[in-house]
């Protein structure tokens, strides 16, 4: 029914309004009769008349028929028609109607879109949908690519975006870095009769390097947008018929690796801006993709140089992290673990090594984990069971620039062969020793007898004494008693003799003790005394008061006393002089102590001032010319040092200094 | 004053030595003294007993090797007991020829040391009487005139009164008379007798 009131209903529906207003397709209100009440401008665009429009011109006949009845019925209905009035001379129009019945006033609203538009953003959204796809497809499959199937990859992608983009042409091109030439690595032609570029020519393309360098990408519609003075790009451009072009620069972070050089020959085209974009996100992909790959051959060529070097060299060479396990590790761990060098990696220290060796080397592995660089020896048993190796460690703490522990560095020798080196010299010096020891010890026997005897025969008088007492009548026992006391007297002094005695032969291990030097030239001198008289010569010391404490071996430092005082007792024997023999103790500086043996003998001639110290050196018949050249040898060993000087008075000087100080000497 | 107990001089540097060596003579019975060295023994004025040297070798100073060799030169014949705790062949031979008693090494047991003692101033003893006996001779032959040691020296060559009498140039019987005064003075009973005295006193044949 039309009434003069429903034009007046459908002014009182707001959103039935702004519809109307709307310039969003074809708008319209109809009534139950079908008759048009109300119409939008674009409709009003198609119909000279639209009042006198009917529902058949509208929606066409068939769709017309029970148009009105189906709305009635179902309340809305989407429908498609061939394009009202004007456009329904093209074919090409289709419309698509929204229609809804407002129950109320019995009125359906209709919208139409035309289908053109409708199927272009449909196609445009399906475009996007489907570029999605193939970003995605494409970076998927460069993720997680090993380096060496990154170029195929390219290839494949290259012929992809190709035919997406329905281009003529597209190149992968790489930049060396510091040239601005480019080289084709891939290159993509939609058909045969399309220049393939060489991968062994260079374009020399130095404005467009400078222009795309900071991400932006170039593009002509037509040859003569290059720019003039881009005489090399010019000149490739027209050498190969290339109407339109565009570059798209490849950059990851700062780098500027290459671009994506897409060519068109069939005619001048533009370059949607929509495109270029896309173009851009895809060359990201391959420019990840690259710059990946090059960092990961840098990578393997500085491991494999690594490698190549650290397999050549027998010790073992590893890096472990802070986790303890093993990162890297060269081929020698296999001969040493029996496990395959690849299938250290990535252990820990304690599957690698062993429970019982990884708790022995455990503290050192802590310690070099907090930053401290550790070293030390360990005796191992290998898997042969009985033998033993003897090995050096280092552990290098590896930090990160703000100091933190990431892990260290391992480097581990096999030191055995150097041990067993150092432990058969250090036993031929102590038996070396020995024999030194005891042959000064025969050079002694005969003072040591005297010595002996004199306690013993004084104690047997005294108990032969004290027997006869003893059987007279009344026994004199206060003699008795004097004669016991006397033969505990001398019984003691029988037994220090035989004590330093017995100091001087003891082989073995060697005790450092803090020493007094005058007490040592005290203890030696009462050694020497018989001899010195015996030879007739008078022995003087000079000893200073006060002096501090040193540290080492009493024993061998006794020793070396001993050898010099006889050394001196033979060089004056040669000479017809009676015999001086001067023992002085001095404090040349704050640190040092000094004991010197001063003879009268014939003195040391100056070339032979250091030959004398080495070893099998002798001017003696009988001597072995071990003497003083172990005897440098323990002064050095005691941070000290032994000379000889010989002063203008004649006779020699033999001169040693040893520290003051607090630490433990390394004992020959 | 002389007295007839025998005196044992103990010369050791040793002090302990010393101690135990007084004990044990005091333990027999004999009278020693003690030297800490050879000078000071010879700077001591000696007791006139029979006696001897207990000495060791070993000594700062002068040595009893050395002490051995002095005394012979000053001519003081005291017998002499090495002790000693070193012992090598060459010493002891070398004391023994030059005179030693005995030398002993340390340790002794008393019986050594006793016997050696024992021994040494039995000798010494026996020299005395010597020294004493020959003393008297010397002062019976200090009693010969001059002509008289002259007869003395050809009678106990074995010269006859004649050729004695052709040599000097006197009278035969002035000979008989000189050689019945030698006799006389010297106390010789025999002239075999004169010759043994003749040869302690040392007189050459033929000389004055």
């Amino acid at each position: 029914m039309t009434d003069a009131s429903a034009p007046a209903q459908a002014e009182q529906l707001p959103l039935l309004e702004s519809l109307l207003q709307s310039d969003l397709g074809l708008v319209c209100v109809f009534d139950r009769q079908g008759r048009l009440l109300r119409w939008n401008r674009n409709l009003q665009a198609l119909f000279p008349r639209p009042a006198g429009v009917g529902l058949s011109e509208l929606f066409g006949a068939e769709a017309a028929r029970d148009l009105t009845a189906e709305v009635s019925a179902r309340g809305s209905l989407v429908i498609e028609s061939p394009g009202p009035g004007a456009w329904l001379a093209d074919r090409d129009r289709r419309v698509a109607w929204l229609l809804h019945q407002i129950r109320d006033v019995g009125l359906t609203v209709a919208v139409g879109l035309e289908e053109p538009r409708r199927k272009r953003v449909e196609a445009a959204l399906e475009q996007r949908l489907r570029f999605q796809n193939l970003a995605s497809a494409l970076s998927a499959r460069f993720v997680n690519l090993p380096a060496r199937d990154v170029e195929g990859e390219i290839a494949a992608g290259l012929g992809m975006i190709g035919e997406f983009f329905q281009l003529e042409r597209c190149t992968f091109a790489e930049v060396r870095p510091d040239t601005r030439r480019y080289q084709p690595l891939h290159c993509w032609v939609a058909s045969r009769e399309i220049p393939v570029l060489d991968p062994d020519t260079r374009q020399f393309m130095p404005m467009l390097t400078e222009r795309i360098r900071g991400g932006e990408p170039f593009s002509y519609r037509g040859r003569e947008e290059i720019p003039r003075n881009w005489v090399h790009e010019r000149r490739s451009a027209e050498a190969q018929g290339i109407r339109a072009a565009l570059m798209v620069p490849l950059k990851v972070g700062g780098s500027f690796l290459g671009a994506l050089l897409i060519d068109s020959f069939a005619r001048e085209r533009d370059w949607p801006t929509g495109m270029v974009e896309d173009l851009r996100f895809i060359g990201g992909i391959f420019a990840n993709a690259v710059a990946r790959r090059r960092a990961e051959e840098q990578l393997a060529g500085s491991e494999k140089r690594v490698r190549m070097i650290t397999n050549a060299l027998p010790q073992l060479i590893a890096y472990v992290g802070g986790d303890r396990r093993y990162r890297f590790n060269n081929r020698a761990y296999e001969l040493w673990h029996r496990i395959p060098a690849e299938e250290v990696h990535g252990k820990t220290m304690w599957e690698v090594l062993g429970e019982s060796i990884y708790a022995r080397v455990k503290p050192y592995v802590d310690q070099a984990l907090t930053g401290v660089e550790v070293r030390y020896q360990l005796q191992v048993p290998t898997g042969k069971g009985q033998e033993t190796r003897y090995i050096e460690a280092s552990y290098i703490p590896h930090l990160d620039p703000a100091g933190q522990v990431l892990g260290f560095y391992s480097l581990v020798q096999d030191i055995t062969e150097r041990k067993q080196v150092e432990m058969e010299v250090q036993r031929q010096r102590d038996e070396l020793a020995q024999v030194t020891r005891v042959a000064t010890l025969g050079e002694l026997a005969a003072s040591m007898v005297h010595e002996l005897n004199q306690p013993l025969a004084a104690i047997l008088n005294n108990a032969q004494a004290a027997e006869m007492f003893l059987a007279d009548d009344p026994p004199d026992l206060a003699e008795v008693r004097g004669a016991l006391a006397d033969i505990i007297a001398d019984d003691q002094r029988a037994g220090e003799v035989i004590r330093r005695l017995r100091a001087l032969v003891v082989k073995g291990d060697h005790k450092v003790d803090e020493i007094r030097v005058n007490d040592l030239v005290e203890e030696v001198l009462f050694l020497m005394r018989n001899d010195a008289h015996l030879h007739r010569f008078t022995v003087t010391t000079r000893l200073a008061p006060e002096l501090p404490a040193t540290r080492g071996d009493p024993v061998q430092l006794q020793q070396v006393l001993l050898n010099l005082i006889l050394n001196g007792f033979q060089a004056m024997s040669t000479a017809r002089a009676s015999g001086e023999l001067t023992i002085s103790t001095t404090r040349p500086a704050s640190g040092e102590l000094e004991i010197s043996v001063a003879d009268s003998g014939p003195g040391v001639a100056p070339e032979l001032a250091e030959q004398i110290f080495d070893a099998f050196f002798t001017t003696k018949r009988e001597g072995m010319g071990m003497g003083l050249s172990i005897c440098r040898t323990i002064l050095r060993a005691h941070g000290g040092r032994l000379w000889v000087e010989s002063p203008e008075a004649g006779g020699a000087v033999f001169r040693f200094r040893l520290p003051v100080t607090r630490e433990q000497p390394h004992v020959v | 004053m002389s007295s007839d107990r025998p005196i044992v001089f103990i010369v050791d540097d040793d002090e302990s030595m010393r101690r135990s060596l007084q004990r044990l003579l005091r333990a027999a019975g004999i009278d020693h003294q003690t030297f800490a060295s050879a000078q000071e023994f010879l700077a001591a004025p000696l007791p006139d007993r029979p006696g001897c040297l207990v000495l060791d070798i070993r000594m700062p100073g002068m040595d009893g090797l050395e002490l051995q060799t002095e005394l012979q030169r000053i001519e003081t014949p005291l017998p002499i007991v090495f002790v000693t705790g070193h012992g090598d062949v060459p010493m002891s031979v070398r004391a023994m020829k030059a005179g030693a008693v005995d030398f002993l090494l340390k340790p002794f047991n008393r019986e050594e040391l006793l016997a050696a003692v024992h021994q040494a101033v039995e000798k010494d003893r026996g020299q005395r009487v010597e020294e004493g006996r020959l003393a008297e001779l010397r002062s019976r032959f200090d009693s010969l005139t001059p002509r008289e040691k002259e007869v003395l020296a050809h009678v106990v060559s074995g010269a006859l009164n004649k050729q004695i009498a052709y040599e000097l140039g006197i009278q035969e019987g002035t000979i008989k008379v000189h050689r019945r005064q030698v006799m006389e003075k010297m106390r010789a009973e025999s002239l075999p007798e004169l010759v043994r005295m003749a040869e302690q006193l040392g007189i050459e044949m033929g000389s004055t």
